[in-house]
């Protein structure tokens, strides 16, 4: 597990946290759901609010959303990134404001020591699955060498 | 580093580009000799920020590439190279974006300069690409309060459509044989498709700049309203793409009177600003600690009150709808039935708070000193009991569908007397 990963999933223990992503103006490159596309929607549409007010001259530092079951917290992140961290409404949400902090600072240390930022989940996921399919190809073929082995052999 | 995709029938050929583009400093390039391996690289190895393609040729259906590359990346820069000349295929390549044409015998220096330009382009955009669920009526709104100069294209299942701005004005309008007003309202109808904005574009002819932006906008949301008023509810899909307008609640409890919708769209400013103020009854919400000023908007950024307001109205009424559109935008992906309001808290500890409700996005402009969640919760308290001394939501339906329909028979009652009138 990378270490972005870590400190999300440490930002998930908190009481009140129901999930966690960091995304990434190319897209979602660490969360702690198991499907990426939902929170793949969500930041593409905040990152679009932070990039509109920005170019008004306003510079933000968090935005909560109050949804009817959920709050959802966004801050910006270096490097044109964002986390969000979506909570139960009944969350402390100052307890939060402070994990939310802390994992930002930690976050942004992180990736400062990156020479390029980790690829999207989806390109990720792309590359494993291309790599499993060359493992599969490797083994079949290696199969096969032993097959004609044998076949050659028991001709002999 | 600027990863190049270059996909030609002719394996040879094919390397040959490869070899050249990663010899260039700061390019790495992949190689393809069909459209399906073409999708293969992009699939396997990311996306390409570069696209050299043949085009016109039975092995390689480089335009069908092109397309639906760009669904993915709308400004995707592309070089298409063609066997022959051929018209039909160039004009309708370049109506698709950054494009450059290029007819075989290509030599390197003639590729390397379409190649700087494509990209130069492509770092001049401005905004680009496709917002879910957020309308074209936002975007323009965006530029016109933000006193933009410069052409929006709008690409819409393989039409094409122009609206220009200058200094945040709506000057001109494409679309077709289309010009003007009717071009504009034809764009603003389109409910999915991609665009892009090119900046310090000034159109040949000027067609709409008499219209103040407002207006043209209230118009274009009456004849949307029209369109949808006059579809069979139980036929009409749900909208859906990136210009679709997010759904509106029709049984939120934060909700407050319909105003006199004839009145706002063609009453004066202070009869309209009456009307909302007697719809909404809000003003209590001056008197919380820390609330600086108060701007109800539309749900098409269409400034209908404000109060106390320092900066300009325009462009905090804009930040407001496109605030509360967003997080609207987020509502199913939240697996949340309704998105209540949306605080922002700015550098400097200033806060825009928008709360949602039935007609409107009512921003609220905080002070530094005020804590971001006691505002919250002053004001939807403030909202929840303006909204409970209403009549009750059963009556509230009636009389919105009520006054709509007044609308919309009045308005054809004014078309049809207008016709009579040029017989």
């Amino acid at each position: 597990m990378s270490r972005l990963q870590l400190l999300l999933q440490d930002l998930h223990a908190m009481p009140g946290v129901n999930g966690a992503f960091l995304h990434s103006l190319e897209g979602v490159i660490a969360t702690t759901y198991s499907d990426h596309l939902r929170p793949q929607k969500v930041g593409r549409v905040f990152l679009n609010v932070m990039s509109g007010f920005f170019s008004l001259g306003h510079f933000i530092q968090e935005i909560y959303c109050n949804f009817d079951n959920s709050v959802l917290m966004v801050r910006p992140v270096s490097r044109g990134c964002i986390l969000a961290a979506v909570c139960q409404p009944d969350a402390t949400s100052r307890l939060v404001d402070i994990s939310l902090a802390m994992t930002v600072k930690s976050i942004e240390e992180e990736l400062n020591g990156l020479e390029r930022l980790p690829p999207p989940l989806d390109e990720q996921m792309a590359v494993d699955r291309a790599e499993i399919q060359t493992e599969i190809n490797d083994r079949e073929a290696g199969n096969s060498e032993v097959n004609n082995t044998i076949e050659i052999q028991s001709e002999g | 580093m600027i990863r190049v995709l270059a996909v030609t029938s002719d394996r040879e050929y094919t390397e040959a580009l490869k070899s050249y583009f990663n010899s260039l400093d700061g390019f790495s390039a992949r190689g393809a000799c069909s459209e399906e391996e073409g999708f293969k690289a992009v699939d396997e190895g990311g996306a390409a920020d570069l696209l050299i393609t043949e085009v016109c040729n039975p092995a390689v259906n480089g335009t069908r590439l092109i397309l639906k590359l760009r669904r993915q990346q709308p400004s995707l820069p592309c070089i298409a190279l063609a066997k022959h000349d051929e018209d039909e295929t160039r004009e309708f390549l370049e109506t698709q974006g950054i494009l450059r044409y290029l007819v075989q015998p290509v030599l390197i220096e003639d590729l390397k300069s379409a190649m700087d330009s494509v990209l130069e382009e492509a770092r001049s955009l401005g905004f680009q690409g496709h917002l879910q669920r957020i309308s074209l009526l936002e975007i323009i709104q965006l530029y016109c309060a933000t006193g933009k100069t410069g052409r929006l294209d709008i690409f819409h299942w393989g039409r094409h459509g122009a609206i220009y701005f200058a200094e945040g004005k709506i000057v001109h309008s494409v679309q077709d044989e289309l010009e003007g007003q009717e071009a504009f309202y034809r764009l603003v109808g389109w409910e999915s498709g991609t665009f892009r904005v090119e900046f310090n574009v000034l159109p040949s002819v000027d067609t709409l700049s008499h219209e103040s932006w407002h207006a043209l906008l209230i118009e274009a949301t009456r004849r949307q309203d029209e369109a949808h008023a006059s579809e069979d509810p139980a036929e009409r899909a749900p909208q859906a793409g990136p210009f679709a307008r997010p759904p509106i609640k029709r049984d939120l409890p934060l909700t407050v009177d319909p105003p006199d919708l004839e009145m706002m769209e063609t009453g004066s400013r202070s009869r309209r600003n009456h009307a909302v103020l007697k719809a909404l009854e809000v003003n209590d919400l001056l008197t919380i600690d820390g609330v600086e000023g108060l701007i109800v908007a539309d749900r098409n950024g269409v400034v209908l009150q404000t109060e106390d307001l320092d900066d300009s109205e325009e462009t905090l009424g804009t930040l407001t709808t496109f605030l509360g559109a967003s997080s609207e935008a987020t509502q199913e992906a939240m697996e949340a039935n309704r998105f209540k309001c949306a605080l922002l808290v700015e550098r400097n500890q200033r806060k825009l708070l928008v709360v949602n409700t039935l007609n409107f996005f009512i921003g609220i402009i905080g002070s530094a000193h005020v804590h971001g969640d006691q505002l919250r919760k002053d004001v939807l308290e403030c909202v929840r009991s303006a909204a409970s001394t209403r009549i009750p939501a059963g009556e509230r339906n009636k009389s919105v569908r009520k006054q709509r329909t007044a609308v919309t028979v009045k308005s054809k009652v004014k078309k049809t007397a207008a016709m009579e009138a040029v017989q």
